[in-house]
């Protein structure tokens, strides 16, 4: 029997918690979650499910956000980050944790050149020295199939195009090596022909240095494309985990399928099947909810929903679902 | 090419200029038009001639006699080749009277520019950090005071604490008559030191308005999707505030600049009455007192002259600090 | 309470300044009652310090005169000047600012080149071109200082008139016959206010200091008690008795500030998606 594999990333209870003037919204209710390495994790809901939320507590970054953490822990490379040392988090974002996020256009400083923030990175945490840095730049805008790499270092972010931009963002987040990439929606935001190219790019990308990626969408087609697992959140709570081909193959979560049906997918030979909208739109949660959050979009919701809260429980060894009335007894 | 970009701006800003300088000094001759007697009368009375033949050929050799129309034209020409004129109080050429006194105004408009910039900068930015702490709101009294209060009776009051209670800075004047240390350095350091109340009094009205300013900048810039990129690549606050916001968050403090460089001219004017700086300002008083007209108006002309080159450079200054503009 | 007065109410240093402007107001008023003779008499010994006597509690200026009784007969030179020189600016800013928005095309070059002529010219020196041609009695003063704090209001005017010209109303007025003056000033003036509204409590502020700094120069009238010609006076007596130039500028300084608030509050009431910070 092969070693169980211990997991680069794994969250643990996580309970995320945005206090707004109209009262506190919990974002994430005890999120469990593993990523190794190697593997890509897509995490996919609708918006409002949470999923951002979460990449940002892995980073630390909630904070900023304006969440708190309540609950929880991230474990990264078998060390309690969050909680933790803000200079231990710090120094591990951009080295060896790395971020990508859904708008281009908006993310890349503009006053700054290209080389500039490609190259920040390695001036942070590797101290290295401009001329290092730049020469590094040039191979790590290489990597992400940048035309005139040397030329770019002196462009502005204005200049670029929107998938341009996406690439340098790749370049950046990848710089400084990470083990671990989190990859926001990062096609959303682009035209249809640039979206493949990119997700190829990353998919390529994660195979050649083994990172661990964890990529966040909304679109099933994605996951599809370029996950080895995927995990689908709702209202702050992992519903169903497994693998992709399994998952999409044989859905065990209401939620789950109401997504597929949304969705087409070569793979599932949908071209005469109508898309199917899942009525309803994901609940804002002002309070903890004992129940299943998805219920009252649920179309096989019983009383007993309400009351007792579905914990993720395998269906097999690798596919977990979260559901009183699809986990076996 | 960036040269091309600039040398754009440049070109096209001149040819706009010239417009307006026209009116400017259509609007200096309507003036002088307008005082009583004509200005043969006006320059006989400075330089104190009686003999009304003296004057009456004073008056054909300046065009007196001409209809207005050629009048104005004659003005124009001279101004255009840098003739404002002739003072007979100083009996020097006003072009000559200003050139001398212009650096010492300049000097003054760019210490407190800077000052106001850098001082104001560093407070709006140590505001917007501690957002709504104790440090925000003295900042945001402290700046509220500084704007209201005259630019005249600040100088009056820093005098008071700082020359005469604590004779830490000169009370008037640009050099120490009769110094000791004549060298370069010594002079310079001479300089600064009578120029450090001066600027003060000038720049903090401005640095208030900068403080302010840079505060909203910088906290609408901490929400801009950039800067939470730059965390996510472990860059410490500290450097997010400085080398990611900063440059975003001045521009539109470089725009009042623009603005600014009138109204600064203006309050160098007082300032350097209250000090006895001897740049425009002090000229132009002495002039206004002795209704010494062309001086008068020569220093409307190259006030409005100053403003203009001023404000091509700061929108120069703009291009630099952002990449995306292009005026 | 309309919702504009009540975010105006709610703003606290709106309020406070309204008072404080208010006290000023009062000063002017009283001044004949309170200080019933020419505050410009001596009537003390020289040089008394503020809070050594009952009689003069802001104490005496150099040649013997009650500062208190100046600085309560100054409310009226100062808020007699900033009201009128702010009358001034408002109509001519709002008028050329008016027929450049809303004529467009060669009238509104022809006034935006007009108020950049007024804009590059610093203010002061304009004034004092002004007042060297024609004497600094208080009409050439309200007038000359009238007539360079308009370009403020006429931009704020242009861009109003800009954006509302298009509006349904207009295009309906225009096609009952209506004429363009007609037009300008009934239909769209009260609509294009607000703005010009928040402005004018800055356009005040900024004529007292004018004033202020024009009588400190020695530019207004000797026989008229002025804060800021008490500021200049009290140049002489520095040294050892700075509180004459200190008493009448802390008196401008709180008035300014509270046109100031004034200004903010009211920026707050009718305009709540600016300013918020």
């Amino acid at each position: 029997m092969s070693e169980v594999a211990t997991p680069l990333l794994e969250l643990s209870e996580l309970s995320v918690v945005f206090d707004t003037a109209s009262g506190p919204v919990h974002a994430l209710d005890r999120v469990e979650l593993s990523v190794y390495a190697g593997r890509t994790m897509a995490i996919v809901g609708e918006s409002g499910s949470g999923k951002t939320v979460t990449a940002l507590t892995v980073m630390g970054l909630h904070e900023h956000a304006g969440a708190r953490l309540t609950q929880g822990r991230v474990i990264f490379q078998g060390e309690a980050v969050v909680p933790g040392d803000a200079h231990r988090l710090r120094a591990l974002r951009g080295s060896a944790m790395g971020m990508i996020f859904q708008e281009p256009m908006t993310s890349l400083n503009p006053v700054l050149t290209v080389g500039e923030q490609v190259a920040e990175p390695l001036v942070l945490h590797r101290g290295a020295t401009r001329f290092e840095a730049y020469e590094r730049a040039v191979g790590a805008l290489e990597r992400v199939q940048l035309p005139d790499p040397r030329g770019m270092l002196k462009r502005y972010p204005h200049q670029l195009s929107g998938g341009q931009r996406q690439r340098v963002m790749i370049a950046m987040a990848l710089i400084g090596g990470p083990r671990l990439l989190l990859a926001d929606e990062p096609t959303t935001a682009l035209d249809v022909t640039v979206q493949a190219q990119v997700l190829q790019l990353l998919r390529r990308l994660q195979r050649e240095d083994a990172m661990a990626m964890v990529l966040i969408t909304h679109d099933f087609g994605v996951v599809a494309e370029v996950a080895d697992e995927v995990a689908v959140m709702y209202a702050g709570r992992v519903v169903e985990v497994g693998p992709v081909a399994q998952v999409i193959a044989s859905p065990a979560h209401p939620y789950t399928q109401g997504l597929l049906k949304a969705t087409r997918l070569p793979a599932r030979r949908t071209a005469h099947t109508r898309l199917e909208e899942i009525a309803g739109t994901v609940p804002v949660l002002r309070a903890v909810d004992p129940g299943c959050t998805f219920r009252a979009r649920c179309p096989i919701a019983q009383p007993g929903c309400a009351t007792q809260r579905p914990v993720l429980a395998p269906r097999d060894a690798v596919h977990r679902v979260a559901c009183l009335l699809r986990s076996p007894e | 090419m960036p040269q091309n970009r600039f040398l754009r701006l440049f070109v096209r800003r001149l040819l706009q200029m010239v417009p307006t300088m026209l009116a400017v000094v259509l609007l200096a001759f309507v003036l002088m038009s307008l005082a009583p007697g004509d200005l043969a009368d006006v320059m006989a009375a400075e330089a104190q001639i009686g003999d009304r033949d003296l004057i009456d050929s004073m008056r054909e050799l300046y065009g007196g006699d001409n209809p207005w129309y050629l009048q104005l034209g004659h003005y124009l020409l001279s101004v255009a080749s840098f003739d404002l004129g002739f003072s007979f109080r100083h009996n020097l050429p006003v072009a000559t009277l200003i050139a001398e006194r212009i650096p010492a105004t300049l000097l003054l408009m760019v210490a407190s520019l800077s000052f106001a910039v850098m001082v104001g900068s560093l407070a709006g930015i140590a505001a917007a950090r501690r957002r709504d702490s104790f440090v925000d709101r003295a900042i945001a009294a402290l700046a509220a005071m500084c704007f209201a209060a005259p630019n005249f009776w600040l100088s009056l009051m820093l005098v008071v604490l700082f020359s005469i209670h604590l004779g830490w800075f000169p009370v008037a004047g640009m050099q120490t008559i009769g110094a000791v240390d004549t060298s370069v350095l010594g002079t310079v350091f001479d300089v600064l030191h009578h120029l450090a109340l001066p600027a003060l009094s000038l720049g903090l009205l401005y640095a208030a308005i900068y403080a302010r300013v840079m505060r909203a900048s910088m906290l609408r810039c901490a929400s801009q999707d950039f800067v939470r990129t730059a965390r996510a690549k472990g860059a410490s606050e500290s450097r997010i505030a400085y080398r990611h916001m900063l440059r975003n968050a001045l521009l539109p403090v470089v725009t009042l600049v623009s603005l600014h460089v009138a109204t600064l001219f203006a309050g160098a004017v007082v300032v350097e009455s209250v000090f006895s700086w001897p740049g425009l300002g002090s000229l132009l008083m002495e002039a206004v007192g002795a209704r010494n007209h062309p001086v008068v108006m020569g220093v409307m002309i190259c006030s409005a002259a100053v403003v203009l080159v001023a404000n091509l450079l700061v929108d120069m200054l703009y291009m630099v600090l952002d990449p995306r503009v292009r005026l | 309470m309309t919702p504009a007065l009540r975010r105006f109410v709610s703003y606290r240093p709106a309020l406070i300044g309204v008072l404080f402007l208010l006290a000023v107001v009062a000063m002017a008023l009283i001044a004949d009652f309170a200080y019933p003779r020419n505050p410009l008499h001596i009537v003390g010994p020289p040089e008394l310090w503020p809070f050594a006597n009952a009689v003069h509690p802001l104490g005496t200026d150099a040649v013997g005169r009650d500062i208190a009784a100046i600085i309560v007969h100054g409310a009226r030179a100062a808020l007699a000047v900033g009201v009128l020189a702010t009358l001034v600016s408002v109509v001519v800013g709002i008028s050329i600012g008016a027929a450049g928005g809303y004529f467009g095309g060669l009238v509104d070059e022809v006034t935006t080149r007009f108020t950049e002529v007024f804009q590059t010219i610093p203010h002061i020196i304009f004034v004092l071109a002004v007042v060297t041609v024609f004497g600094a009695s208080m009409t050439v003063v309200v007038l000359a200082i009238g007539l360079t704090n308009w370009t403020s209001v006429a931009r704020v005017t242009r861009a109003e008139y800009l954006s509302w010209r298009e509006r349904d109303f207009v295009v309906a007025g225009h096609a009952m016959g209506m004429s363009d003056l007609r037009i300008i000033v009934r239909e769209i003036l009260p609509n294009a206010l607000p703005p010009i509204v928040v402005l004018v409590s800055f356009t005040v502020a900024a004529a007292i200091l004018f004033e202020a700094m024009l009588a400190f120069l020695g530019f207004s009238d000797p026989d008229v008690a002025s804060w800021g010609r008490l500021i200049g006076e009290g140049r002489q007596s520095l040294r050892t008795s700075w509180y004459i130039s200190a008493i009448p500028g802390l008196v401008i300084m709180l008035a300014v500030m509270a046109l100031n608030f004034i200004g903010d509050g009211l920026n707050d009431a009718l305009d709540p998606r600016g300013r918020r910070q």
